[in-house]
């Protein structure tokens, strides 16, 4: 198993906001974890990558516990994540934000980015920070994805994107994830993008996961869209 | 004309080497978010090593001093710093003033307060125009020039500068990306330590070395930091250079206090002005995001 | 109110402070007559420090003054009480200038450090280089004293009744507790009412005309007044007397100065230089282990004076004509060239509850905080029962009936339930009584420091100290975030009952969408910084681009 999660808990400070969180993941397997706002699923990849204050559980890869519980052990297994505030570096440039990336990817692979996302091509000499939303968004997904690695974990996908970038977005991730063999853990507000890039769907309930199984079969329930609706 | 020299030779002498100290503090204050107001102090750990050491050839002291600088920047940040970094604002601001009183009375008691001085190894004098001038004056300088202009290639066009701006830019993201922010802390504050050394030590042959040597040096330097957006590491020295240049030119009509006292006020004039410093760099930065 | 441990501690200091000199020789006397003016000097520093957060490294130029002040007056033969009033009078000047340049709402924290640095250390070269006046580095010659004791206890009289004026007309009045609000969250402070920087203007301008008010009691004690008066040396010391002794007491800082100052006398004669090295250490070692001081292991009791006030003050707010009680029209925010809010119109009358809904990123808390005054807008107009208030700072809206919550509770750590509720009252201007469910937070947990509180009722409290304003319009985020099932169940019976109680409109960021049911009034639904459906939740959730933009069908 590429990685596993084994009643993962977590939140910050005092507050608990996940508990008993558990799944496994095998390579190239994609995941989408939904629920309403504020049912603790930022806070769960938080807890996975080691940015949460609090932590219970135990987070294995590749079958061994971890190191030691930071993003940078994990980057150094070749799991990477791009949290919901895309987490660009703003005063880098847009090809210095890809270049760090291929600094400390986990293989070598040279994977071309910018063909997978033709509007940062023309813009690699300017700041991050002066992108627009969408750009920032696909050039932290550019930038995970030059990192080269087995398992990428996004937060929040299509937040605040017009239809038409999601659309190639989704069209990029579905890409990599099923010709490239990259494992996938994906949050999203979007139930039906998230389930057409993900083979399989947990849902999520004020911390706790209350529905998981595959996009088709969960897809086709109206009491589980029920979950997520308004 | 040759008044002109003189204060140009005079503005470009000061300004390196304020420009040395204030990249340091912002290096210091971008990185690990800290005002290091042991600034001055660790100049004079600088300018006390040479002294030390003065009997050594001066190119061999000067790189023993390096090498004392980066291992007091080292212990520095792990057996002080490193504690307080949760603890706020205000407690980094103390601790440093802490390790600065630490450092001013320990070379006091190692030392005594009396003055010290060593000599320059260039003894000579150089004529520019009608000018003359210390020949060791002129070296340093183009010395300092040279390591500054290495240093701001290395911070903006290799890849450890790379990692270094990210982790300012936003260090949990570097985090992902595999730069340990403890590490990169530790040697960011060692590096910055030995040049804020090696600029005492440079001037350490020009003036009189005293346990509070550093002092003077401080307020300038925050100034031209002060005046820099933040996190910007070309700002430092960039507002080094202009307030240098202000303060050789006041210095030129009024005594040093006053042309002090009348630069401080300008100061105040640009913080109320510009309360968040200003971009050197043509480009806008991000604006700020709540 | 005191505890009483640290009433008889301070009792037995007093009385010691008091009756030593019956017992000590002229000089003992004559070192701590010197340690009590410096520890009132403490105690001017702590003011801005250590009650008000205020960073100030260069506190020796207001005792400078005030020393100068008398120096010159004694030497050239003239009145000293008029050499005080000169010397309090420009640091109180200089020491509201400072800070006017330094604490606004958009400073770096740094500029503050910055300013004082330089302040203490110009101050110093200009006390050298000013010959005529203070004959530069040998200093003036102070006359000296003709009676030791007599002078003791003239410094003993002015240093108590200083701090005694301080202690019952700024720390144990509305303003010490604003201080201490200002502290501990300045944020939640300003939205509760208090105008944070003229708060911190008073108390540094307070804090230096104190010093300095030191500094001139302390000149007769000097053989001779030089530049180090004004300079980094004793502001350093300042800080550490403060550090150690402990911040935001009145005994810290008299025990910190009074034992470094007497200390340093008996252990410099055999130690010399490194008495200042090992000062430095204990330096360090206090902000590293004992960030509270001295004091502060023993004495942890109330924070701040009950100052509610009896029966109600507040006059009532006009009634309104009729029509809208908040308004936002056209409104358009951008950070870094993302457009957040785009155009966004929002109208709420008296006492209907909103709720606002859309998925993440669609703009819900840049609204409230462009609507509470936490951001300005880039362009459009909020009016609030008529008046435009769209420039108007965060704590006049609060005046002017409009409240809020955060996401995350923010509130005063380390104040206890009764505490918060003091300042909430205390901002308000009247005991406003609470609704039931809000009064038994107060009946239940009053001495509860907030960070034993449960999520739920951190939340409670914040709306609470909201209600405490008798607002208007209640801006609550998200209220029921990681509240547990039951909880969160309850939300919606409260919050309605709440708005019948208090008779204010209540606009709502929320998720839960059993809660938005059963709650709202209205619903609006945002999504990328637009309106795009408003009206009853069947209407809402029924409208095909709201489907839309929940469940992303594009």
């Amino acid at each position: 198993m590429l990685f596993t999660a084994n009643d993962v808990g977590g939140g910050y400070g005092a507050i608990h906001i996940v508990k008993d969180i558990s799944f496994e993941l095998g390579a190239g397997e994609t995941l989408a974890v939904l629920g309403r706002n504020g049912v603790g699923k930022t806070t769960l990849l938080r807890t996975l990558v080691g940015l949460a204050d609090r932590f219970t559980g135990e987070v294995k890869v590749d079958g061994e516990p971890l190191p030691a519980r930071s993003p940078r052990a994990l980057a150094q297994l070749g799991i990477t994540y791009v949290p919901d505030d895309r987490g660009v570096f703003p005063r880098l440039t847009v090809a210095e934000n890809i270049e760090l990336a291929r600094l400390s990817a986990y293989r070598k692979n040279e994977r071309d980015v910018y063909a997978l996302f033709p509007d940062l091509a023309h813009r690699t000499a300017q700041p991050a920070g002066t992108l627009s939303g969408g750009q920032q968004q696909q050039l932290a997904i550019a930038r995970a994805l030059a990192t080269e690695p087995r398992l990428l974990i996004i937060d929040e996908l299509s937040q605040g994107l017009q239809p038409s970038i999601v659309q190639a977005l989704a069209e990029a991730l579905v890409n990599v994830t099923r010709d490239g063999g990259l494992a996938l853990i994906l949050v999203d507000q979007n139930p039906n993008l998230a389930m057409r890039i993900c083979e399989r769907v947990m849902v999520m309930q004020r911390g706790e996961v209350v529905a998981a199984g595959a996009s088709a079969t969960l897809g086709a329930d109206e009491r589980f869209l029920d979950l997520l609706i308004v | 004309m040759s008044g002109w020299i003189q204060f140009l030779l005079d503005f470009v002498w000061l300004s390196a080497g304020l420009a040395l100290v204030a990249f340091s503090l912002g290096l210091i204050l971008g990185e690990l978010k800290i005002v290091n107001i042991a600034q001055g102090d660790l100049m004079m750990v600088g300018a006390y090593s040479m002294y030390a050491m003065r009997d050594l050839p001066f190119l061999v002291a000067l790189g023993a001093t390096c090498i004392v600088g980066l291992l007091l920047g080292f212990v520095l940040e792990r057996g002080v710093l490193r504690w307080v970094y949760d603890k706020g604002f205000m407690a980094t601001l103390l601790a440093t003033w802490g390790v600065g009183i630490v450092l001013e009375q320990g070379v006091a008691t190692l030392f005594t307060v009396s003055q010290k001085g060593i000599d320059a190894p260039l003894k000579g004098l150089i004529e520019i125009g009608d000018v003359v001038y210390p020949t060791y004056r002129v070296a340093v300088t183009a010395g300092i020039v040279v390591l500054l202009a290495l240093l701001l290639l290395l911070v903006y066009r290799t890849s450890i500068g790379l990692r270094l701006r990210a982790s300012i830019d936003n260090v949990e993201m570097a985090s992902v990306l595999g730069i340990s922010p403890q590490r990169t802390f530790a040697m960011v504050f060692s590096v910055a330590t030995a040049l804020a050394v090696l600029a005492g030590a440079l001037i350490a042959p020009t003036i009189a070395i005293n346990p509070t040597l550093g002092l003077s040096f401080l307020a300038p330097a925050f100034f031209a930091v002060l005046i820099s957006k933040p996190g910007s590491l070309a700002g430092p020295v960039v507002g080094a250079v202009a307030v240098e240049f202000t303060f050789t030119l006041l210095q030129a009509y009024f005594n040093i206090t006053i042309a002090e006292s009348v630069l401080f006020g300008l100061l105040a004039l640009f913080i109320v002005l510009k309360p968040q410093g200003i971009s050197w760099s043509w480009k806008p930065a991000r604006e700020e995001t709540s | 109110m005191v505890p009483a441990a640290s009433s008889i501690i301070g009792f037995i200091l007093f009385a010691a402070a008091g009756l030593c000199p019956l017992f000590l020789s002229e000089f003992k006397v004559g070192l701590i007559g010197l340690g009590l003016t410096y520890g009132l000097f403490a105690i001017g520093l702590d003011l801005a420090w250590g009650r008000t957060g205020i960073v100030s490294i260069g506190q020796a130029v207001f005792f400078g003054l005030g020393t100068y002040g008398v120096a010159i007056a004694l030497v050239r033969h003239g009145s000293a009480p008029f050499g005080a009033a000169i010397g309090i009078a420009l640091a109180g000047i200089l020491g509201a200038f400072i800070a006017a340049v330094g604490l606004r709402r958009v400073s770096n924290p740094s500029t503050m450090a910055v300013l004082t640095l330089a302040t203490t250390l110009l101050a110093e070269k200009v006390a050298r280089d000013w010959w005529s006046l203070t004959n530069g580095s040998s200093g003036l010659y102070v006359p000296p004293l003709t009676s030791t004791y007599f002078y003791y206890y003239v410094c003993f009289v002015a240093t108590t009744g200083v701090v005694g004026l301080l202690w019952f007309f700024v720390l144990r009045r509305p303003l010490g507790n604003r201080l201490t609000a200002i502290r501990l969250n300045d944020r939640r402070a300003e939205h509760l009412g208090i105008p944070i920087f003229r708060e911190r203007v008073v108390a540094f301008t307070l804090s230096a005309m104190v010093s300095a008010i030191a500094g001139c009691l302390s000149a007769p004690w000097m053989s001779s007044v030089s530049p180090d008066r004004v300079g980094i040396l004793l502001s350093t010391q300042v800080l550490v007397w403060v550090a150690v002794g402990g911040r935001a007491t009145l005994l810290g800082p008299f025990v910190g100065a009074v034992a470094l100052t007497y200390g340093q006398d008996v252990l410099a004669s055999s130690m010399g230089e490194s008495y200042l090295l090992l000062l430095g250490v204990l330096f360090i070692l206090s902000v590293l282990l004992i960030p509270n001081g001295i004091a502060g292991l023993f004495f942890t009791g109330p924070q701040l004076t009950d100052t509610t006030p009896v029966g109600g003050t507040l006059p009532p707010r006009p009634p309104l004509a009729g029509g809208d009680v908040l308004a936002a029209e056209a409104i358009v925010k951008r950070f870094a060239g993302n457009t957040v809010l785009d155009g966004v119109d929002l109208r709420i009358k008296p006492r209907e509850i909103v709720c606002l809904i859309g998925p993440n990123g669609a703009g819900k808390t840049t609204l409230i905080n462009v609507l509470s005054g936490a951001i300005d807008c880039d362009s459009g107009s909020v009016t609030l029962r008529g008046e435009h208030i769209e420039r108007t700072p965060p704590d006049r809206r609060v005046a002017a009936g409009l409240a809020r919550t955060f996401q995350v509770p923010s509130l005063f750590p380390g104040l206890t339930v009764a505490e918060h509720l003091i300042l909430a009252r205390q901002e308000a201007g009247m005991a406003t009584p609470l609704p039931e469910a809000y009064a038994r937070l107060e009946r239940e947990h009053a001495g509860l420091r907030v960070e034993m509180l449960s999520l739920s009722d951190r939340r409670s409290l914040e709306i609470a100290m909201a209600l405490c304003s008798r607002p208007d319009v209640l801006l609550l985020d998200e209220p029921a975030a990681g509240l547990a099932r039951n909880d969160a169940g309850a939300l919606a019976k409260t919050l309605r009952a709440l708005r019948d109680h208090a008779g204010c409109a209540i606009v709502c960021v929320e998720h839960d969408m059993e809660i938005v049911r059963d709650l709202a009034d209205r619903v609006v639904c945002l999504h990328h910084g637009r309106v795009i459906s408003e009206g009853t939740m069947d209407h809402v959730s029924a409208n095909a681009e709201v489907r839309r933009a929940y469940l992303g069908l594009v």
